[in-house]
């Protein structure tokens, strides 16, 4: 009886053991680069700035002048229209491809696969840079549309909204299709067959059954484009310049340009407040339409 | 069986995938209220043939009529057959009654009709009151029975039914069985039942097609199978039986004698046969009396016992015949104790028609 115990005893240790090797490092690192950061950034904020110095005396007015003046509710509010709007163009967008790789692609698949996967090898900065490039005055669209009369002088594409937008799309794009194309990817081959057989073409047959099995895989997709373009940084920046300017943007300035550290954490917390509610509703919702998708 | 009352004929049928002859050559006709099996090993083209029929894969060449009409342009959707798949596909994301619903929906039908018709069906499967369940929260036994009454539920003029218990254990299994059966005597639909358990097809089929490597080997009655096998294909696939090779050396007259090693066995050919025929006698355990023999048994074998296995209703001997061979015999358990022993002489004792002669194809390497 008490060797069992002690047996037990070890097992139990052992698989305490076990679990602390698998889940040490990824809690170390997220510790490390993650919590302590935030946890600098957090103090930081609560500090105040005197004559360009940071001074570490408490105050609250870095939170209020976050919603004090307009421009920064304005940048809000444009971020989180952006990822609203990228994903709204990705959506549509990457769904057919996703549906094409999964379903209709036979011998090319690896090859359409990897045209997906290339891009993460890519740095961000290359593939902006490419439709800097593209879209330039004297970049290979303006030439075409010259060369074809269309237009005469170059058209001013770069620095605006448009261009963001379609940086934006591209970077992302993968994001929305690769978690769509897992979730068609998995769906039993006879549950199509069987709403056909069952008197469904294949349209009813793609909105009764398809979609609606797939919808996690929209969900996740979208949930990742709208992150990854409200926080983005980079394309922004080269393709939109200062007046395209999102979150991300003012907050980099607040730290490098101005070196106000003590606003660029409020407005960092803030931010970071704002996303947690927000997939704290998301996923709420999600969990909501898993439930009825499973 | 007139024509018109087929509700599935194939007319030489085959289905070829790149090289592989799938499906080779295949007609049949099954009658309207039937239940009717295709039974053969795995790999031997039963879901290619149900698929044809459902219009999932279209026929190499020949034909397919359902109701006496050819469906061979029509596509899955438009064909008067509903199958219940071998891994049931029942919608993951549907309560049963909108599972079941499903199908009468794609037909456009009114709300009250589509209601009134998924009660019944419900009925019918004993499921009633488990319309709003999920999919998720049943057993087995009752995603069975979901997937039957959404196909069911359709009227359809055929049946398909492809493995539909395959994921169950062996006791569900035999429950399920008469539950078709009886479901299938309430609502006389015409079934067509895929299965390479020849138990299962003994229990429920009125009749068996028998296939091997695409093609039918033999079509016929569940006794006639059992009892007349025309190959040794389908009588060594169809229950268990002793294999005998042997050479027709008298014939005429209802029986005539083969000889198979040094024994003289009287048969009973279906149909006569001439001399020197090569032969295999298909000979199955249950009928071979061991022990003394009764004075107007024909044949009579000695041997030596060299296995027992207890297997609860009966008992099975390896008995060693000289100059023939190993013969299995069962012999039902009336008694308690075993009445014979390894190692112990034995005589084995059949009637002429007890065996049938299966001809073998002459010059056939072997
Ligand atoms: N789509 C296909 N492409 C190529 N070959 C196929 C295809 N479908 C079936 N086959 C081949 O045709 C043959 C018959 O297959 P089928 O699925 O009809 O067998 P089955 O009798 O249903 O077997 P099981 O009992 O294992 O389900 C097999 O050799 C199989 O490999
Ligand atoms: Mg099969």
């Amino acid at each position: 009886m008490s060797a069992d115990g002690t047996a037990a005893a070890t097992v139990a240790r052992r698989e305490r053991l076990k679990l602390a090797a698998h889940i040490g490092p990824g809690t170390l690192w997220l510790l490390v680069f993650f919590v302590v950061p935030a946890f600098i950034v957090l103090r930081t904020s609560f500090y105040s700035f005197v004559d360009g110095q940071i001074v570490p005396q408490f105050t609250l007015e870095n939170y209020l002048r976050v919603f004090r003046e307009p421009l920064y509710a304005e940048v809000f509010v444009k971020s989180l229209a952006y990822g609203l709007i990228v994903v709204a163009i990705a959506l549509p967008v990457g769904y057919p491809v996703a549906h094409f790789i999964a379903r209709k692609a036979r011998r090319n698949r690896e090859i359409l696969f990897l045209a997906l996967i290339i891009p993460f090898w890519t740095s961000i900065v290359v593939r902006t840079y490419a439709w800097k490039i593209l879209l330039g005055n004297s970049g290979l669209v303006n030439y075409l549309l010259q060369s074809a009369g269309i237009t005469d002088e170059p058209i001013r594409f770069l620095f605006s909204l448009p261009a963001v937008l379609i940086g934006l799309v591209h970077v992302f794009l993968p994001y929305m299709i690769l978690p769509i194309y897992a979730s068609l990817e998995k769906q039993e081959a006879e549950l199509e067959q069987a709403a056909q057989d069952l008197g469904a073409n294949r349209f009813r047959t793609f909105v009764r059954i398809t979609f609606p099995l797939s919808l996690p895989g929209v969900a996740t997709g979208c949930m990742l484009v709208f992150i990854m373009t409200v926080s983005s940084y980079l394309t922004p920046d080269i393709l939109g310049g200062p007046s395209q300017a999102m979150i991300s943007n003012v907050i980099q300035s607040e730290y490098f340009e101005t070196y106000n550290w003590p606003f660029g954490g409020a407005l960092s917390v803030t931010f970071l407040v704002f996303s947690l509610v927000f997939f704290a509703i998301y996923s709420r919702l999600i969990k909501l339409d898993g439930g009825a998708a499973h | 069986m007139t024509a018109s009352e087929l509700d599935v004929e194939l007319t030489h049928v085959s289905k070829s995938f790149g090289m592989v002859r799938a499906v080779d050559d295949v007609s049949f006709g099954v009658g309207r209220g039937e239940f009717f099996s295709l039974l053969g090993p795995s790999g031997c083209g039963k879901t290619t043939i149900m698929r044809m029929i459902s219009g999932f894969e279209a026929p190499t060449s020949g034909s397919l009529k359902i109701r006496g009409q050819d469906v061979a342009a029509q596509p899955p959707f438009r064909r008067p057959t509903n199958m219940v798949f071998q891994h049931l596909a029942l919608f993951p994301h549907m309560t049963v009654a909108q599972n079941i619903a499903f199908g009468l929906e794609m037909e456009r039908l009114p709300k009250a009709e589509i209601g009134r018709r998924v009660g019944s069906a419900l009925e019918l499967v004993h499921l009633a009151g488990f319309d709003r369940r999920r999919v998720s929260q049943l057993s087995g036994g009752q995603r069975q029975r979901v997937a039957i009454a959404r196909a069911l539920v359709k009227r359809p003029a055929v049946l398909l039914l492809d493995e539909p218990l395959g994921a169950l254990d062996l006791k569900l299994r035999e429950e399920m069985q008469l539950e078709l059966k009886r479901i299938q005597r309430e609502i006389g639909t015409t079934f067509v039942y895929v299965t390479h358990d020849q138990k299962e097809a003994i229990t429920m089929s009125d009749r068996i097609a028998v296939i091997n490597g695409g093609r039918i080997e033999q079509l016929d009655t569940v006794s006639a199978i059992y009892e007349r096998p025309r190959t040794a294909f389908v009588a060594g696939f169809i229950g268990e039986t002793n294999l005998l090779r042997g050479r027709l050396v008298e014939a005429g007259g209802e029986t005539a004698t083969v000889a198979v090693g040094e024994a003289r066995l009287a048969v009973r050919p279906e149909a006569p046969l001439p001399r020197d025929t090569e032969v295999l006698v298909s000979l199955r355990p249950e009928k071979i009396r061991l022990g003394p023999p009764l004075p107007e048994t024909a044949n009579r074998l000695d041997g030596t016992v060299e296995s027992i296995v207890y297997l609860g209703s009966h008992t099975r001997y390896r008995v060693q015949v000289p100059g023939v061979g190993g013969l299995d015999v069962d012999v039902q358990n009336a008694e308690p104790a075993a009445p014979h022993e390894a190692g112990r002489p034995v005589t084995l004792g059949w009637q002429p028609a007890a065996a049938v002669v299966i001809p073998q194809p002459s010059g056939r390497a072997e």
